[in-house]
């Protein structure tokens, strides 16, 4: 199937050389042969390149990261190493076993136990049958007592997440010396995730490969070696994880792409909402939009407007700063504050933050109203606009917050 | 070659997959592999019936002089029923498995090996039950065993050629299954399984019936009722026939397939 190729020197664990990979896009598909019959064609279609003309090395030992945007073909890169599918152009070669965790739990036939689908998944993901006899109790304890109690019990019984800890933990015992896994893990619990990732990190302590696709940015740039940046099927850039990842944030367009909007009962919307400073400066950026600029320890004023068909009585309002990757930097609310006691048509809520104590970066600004219980929300607009804190002098650049103390000591105190 | 290596390497995968389908064909019913066998013995007993109230005579096995429909029907009934399940089943496997063939690599000719694998399980159930009947019935067909062993793997060949090709083509176009269901249908009354060939030499002539084995199934399904009912040996000069169909369709299924193989799990 593959050309003969030069070996691979123990160094790389995979080599991706040139490949190029197109995916038929059908805007008629006639998927029977009635239809192609009488159509006389099997379906019109367009080549549509997922993948062009990628070249990278994984070195062996490391945790690669592959990042990049829905549709960016990193997806499709780790099925082609996989071997799913079969690159167009260009080769890819992998030195050692592979195994690929792209689905959890791949084969599993819901009426067999839990015992007979280890073995069947087991057998998928190629070991032997031996092979699964020596791994079977620690498959069982990695994947909990939960598991543990119903391995006799058919598949159907499972909650989904027993099934994915069970699906996860055979996959993980298989010991390749290659592993692709695919966003697998935005699934199970925080306990079952932070095992997943020190099991991870434990791979990669043995000298083993891990290839990771993640939406998880703050994860890949924590965990990985090396990452990968693809766009529109292009490689646009190897190297240091936080220097890639950082890369990648700034070309992101929150304004329009991730901006979540709910609105759910008829009632309250939301709208004009904004962040200024005292100065009140503006920024444009890359994608050509205004972006309000601060400084670390301005004075903010967050705003929204409100409109209403119907009255509603003690409403709580709620801004969410987010950083660029999604980590909530702060959610300040009006529970507990002298909120209004009741709404009717419209009117505006303004936060005055005395000093807006962000690191240096870029944020999001989202809104929320909910009801009388906090609980429920009326409108939500997450992530709706971009906004940059600047600090010159400042010394605090990492984390979230700058806490903006005064440092004493011997060396401090001179005046 | 290196094909071939591959699918030796994956053949634990092969019998796991078989051993699913058998394991999990029947859970959670109540009669369980009963149902395996309550198919063909309908199909017996319909036919039975009417043939009984039409009077047609049961054929006389020669040598055997056994002279029992059903038992006649029951020998035909098993190697076709395995015939139209495999083909069935074979056309239908990529597609059925499509999530383990769009999720995982291996070599994707296990999933339609697996599944004639599956079926021959339940044929061999069948078949068992059929020797024990004939065994009560007076016929002594445990020396022809072998001989039925052979008919069988030179059927799984049949079949499998077939199988690969229109599995392929059901990824591309859904409905090859349903066609194969019709076709399947008319090859039933086309292949001497409830009735004797000699029924069709006498309204055909032997040029007609000439015409008629052209198809390799009426020799294949005539050699099971020769060896189990009749009890002796089948026509070698057309079995070979056969042999040389299913030589032909395995070599043309295999390189159609694995033709197609890299492309399946994007069609899918």
């Amino acid at each position: 199937m593959s050309a003969p190729l030069s070996p691979l020197p123990d160094s790389v664990a995979i080599a991706v050389r040139n490949v190029s990979k197109e995916f038929r896009r059908y805007s008629v598909r006639n998927q029977s042969v009635k239809a192609a019959l009488f159509r006389g064609s099997r379906g019109t279609y367009e080549d549509n390149w997922v993948l062009d003309d990628v070249s990278l090395d994984i070195p062996t030992g490391s945790t690669f990261g592959l990042i990049g945007s829905n549709g960016s073909g990193k997806s499709t890169l780790l099925k082609c190493m996989a071997r799913i599918l079969k690159p167009n152009k260009g080769s890819i070669t992998v030195n050692g076993r592979l195994s690929a965790l792209i689905e959890l739990g791949a084969g599993f036939h819901p009426e067999l136990s839990g015992r007979e689908n280890v073995y069947l998944n087991g057998a998928v993901l190629g070991l032997r049958r031996k092979e699964i006899d020596q791994r079977f109790d620690r498959i069982i304890d990695f994947a909990g007592r939960q598991v543990a109690q119903a391995i006799d019990q058919p598949i159907k019984t499972y909650s989904s997440g027993m099934y994915v800890r069970l699906g996860f933990s055979i996959a993980v015992n298989v010991e390749p010396e290659v592993l692709l896994v695919d966003e697998v893990l935005a699934v199970g619990d925080e306990e079952f995730q932070r095992r997943c990732y020190q099991r991870f990190e434990e791979f990669s302590a043995d000298g083993r490969t891990v290839v990771l696709v993640s939406h998880g940015l703050s994860s890949v740039a924590a965990m990985c070696d090396q990452v990968a940046w693809l766009e529109g099927g292009k490689l646009l850039h190897v190297g240091q994880p936080q220097q890639v990842v950082d890369a990648y944030l700034t070309t992101l367009d929150f304004g329009r792409s991730a901006s979540v909007a709910v609105s759910a009962s008829p009632g309250v919307r939301l709208s004009n909402i904004a962040i200024e400073g005292s100065q009140r400066r503006n920024t444009v950026t890359e994608v050509g939009e205004q972006v309000a600029q601060l400084r670390t320890g301005e004075t903010a004023r967050l705003r929204m407007s409100y409109e209403t068909d119907q009255p509603h009585d003690l409403p709580v309002f709620a801004f969410s700063i987010h950083t660029l990757d999604g980590t909530l930097a702060a959610n300040p609310c009006t529970i507990g504050v002298a909120g209004p006691a009741r709404i009717e048509t419209q009117g505006t809520v303004e936060l005055e933050v005395p000093s807006l104590m962000l690191v240096p970066g870029a944020y999001t600004l989202g809104a929320a109203v909910f009801d009388s219980s906090g609980e429920h929300a009326i409108d939500r607009k997450l992530r709706l606009v971009r906004f940059e804190v600047t600090g010159e002098g400042q010394s605090e650049t990492r984390g979230i917050t700058a806490l903006g103390g005064h440092w004493h000591g011997p060396l401090f105190d001179r005046p | 070659m290196s094909r071939i290596a591959e699918y030796v390497e994956a053949r634990e995968l092969a019998k796991a997959l078989t051993m699913r389908d058998i394991r999990g064909q029947y859970k959670g019913s109540i009669l369980g592999w009963f149902w395996s066998l309550l198919n063909p013995l309908t199909t017996v007993a319909v036919f039975t019936f009417f043939f009984a109230v039409l009077g047609v005579p049961a054929p006389v096995g020669d040598p055997s002089g056994l002279k029992i429909f059903a038992l006649y029907l029951f020998t035909g009934l098993v190697p076709w029923n395995f015939f139209a399940m495999s083909i069935n089943g074979a056309a239908g496997s990529v597609v059925a498995q499509s999530s383990l063939v769009t999720k995982v690599y291996f070599p994707r000719g296990i999933v339609v090996l697996s599944k004639i694998g599956s079926v021959g399980f339940t044929t061999l159930m069948e078949m068992s039950v059929a020797v024990v009947l004939l065994l009560v019935a007076g016929n002594m067909v445990l020396p022809w065993l072998p001989a039925v062993v052979v008919l069988v793997a030179l059927q799984g060949c049949l079949a499998l050629g077939i199988g690969l090709m229109l599995a392929v083509a059901n990824v591309y176009f859904r409905d090859v299954q349903y066609l194969v269901s019709i076709a399947l249908q008319v090859l039933f009354y086309s292949t001497p399984v409830v009735y004797q060939t000699s029924l069709i030499e006498a309204r055909f002539g032997a040029r007609g019936l000439f015409v008629y084995r052209l198809n390799p199934l009426v020799d294949l399904i005539e050699a099971y009722h020769r060896v189990l009912y009749d009890l002796r040996w089948p026509d070698f000069r057309w079995l070979g026939y056969v042999a040389v169909w299913a030589a032909v369709l395995l070599v043309l299924g295999g390189w159609l397939f694995n033709r197609f193989e890299p492309r399946l799990a994007e069609e899918l």
